[in-house]
């Protein structure tokens, strides 16, 4: 189980959840593309 | 940019191939879920490189159907079976996919096609508006259809990714599941641009999503040095 692991880096630490926090963003937009759209509004 | 639908259906068959091996090796069947999804996808492409060349009215509903309406659905639902443990929800959602696939396929194929206006030099994403005819309840099921497989695929790749990272395990799949789910709103993101009248993206985003799901894919299954049960299953 322990060769499963990896040993976090600074760059892991910071980099992966505000990878993550950004593709969560990207989701959103794109949500809000559709919703604003579907209101009729002229994108 | 007519050349770009020939590589994303290259890359998008050699994956739904490397997918679909893998079912036949495991037998999960978010693999065999996940093949469907990507043989849409690549249908998807493959119709673009048709319709580059000359029109046809069956190949812009394949187009439609395939890429537009189902591809994203069926490849979150490979997800959702992959994460949901209670199976007998997993098959009931896959059984309601299927059958608002079914009616998404029997709406697509009566709607009026004129090709008229339609220019081989132009891509069917700038197009399509003015070529296929879409009744409120298609455009309707496209949403819900591309929104479902967006929350499933991308929220589920993220969550994986989420949990791998907190616990400091599998690294290889941590990655792979970051590019899953930047692969996966890429062409999520084209298709906003078509919305904001940006039409030209949806090929190039469609190629990105292609090579960055199948590298995350690659990296995702990579084995595991010891082969304990994971905790978030594996892809």
């Amino acid at each position: 189980m322990k060769s499963r692991r990896f040993r976090p880096t600074r760059l892991t630490h910071w980099a992966v959840p505000a990878l993550i926090a950004l593709l969560l963003a990207a989701m959103l937009f794109v949500f809000a593309v559709v919703a604003l759209s579907l209101l009729g509004f002229k994108l | 940019m007519h050349y770009i639908p020939y590589l994303s259906t290259l890359v998008t068959f050699a994956f739904t191939a490397a997918v679909f091996r893998r079912y036949l090796q495991r037998r999960g069947p978010h693999l065999l879920i996940w093949s469907i999804g990507l043989l849409g996808y690549g249908l998807g492409t493959l119709s673009e490189v048709i319709l580059g060349l000359t029109f046809s009215a069956a190949v812009v509903k394949l187009w439609y159907l395939a890429g537009a309406m189902i591809s994203a659905a069926w490849l979150g639902q490979g997800t959702f079976h992959l994460l949901v443990r209670r199976r007998g929800l997993a098959w009931t959602v896959t059984g309601v996919l299927a059958a608002v696939s079914l009616l998404a396929t029997v709406l697509i194929a009566l709607e009026p096609v004129q090709g008229g206006t339609y220019q081989v030099s132009q891509p069917i994403s700038s197009q399509y508006q003015a070529v296929l005819a879409r009744s409120g309840l298609v455009i309707a099921l496209t949403i819900i259809l591309n929104i479902y497989g967006s929350i499933t695929m991308v929220g589920g790749a993220l969550y994986s990714a989420f949990i791998f990272w907190r616990k400091h395990i599998l690294f290889q799949r941590m990655i792979g599941n970051i590019l899953i789910a930047a692969g996966a709103l890429a062409p999520a993101i084209g298709g906003s641009f078509v919305r904001a009248g940006l039409p030209d993206f949806l090929y190039l985003t469609e190629l990105v999503g292609a090579i960055l799901m199948y590298i995350g894919f690659v990296q995702a299954t990579v084995p595991a040095p010891a082969q304990a049960a994971s905790p978030v299953p594996s892809n």
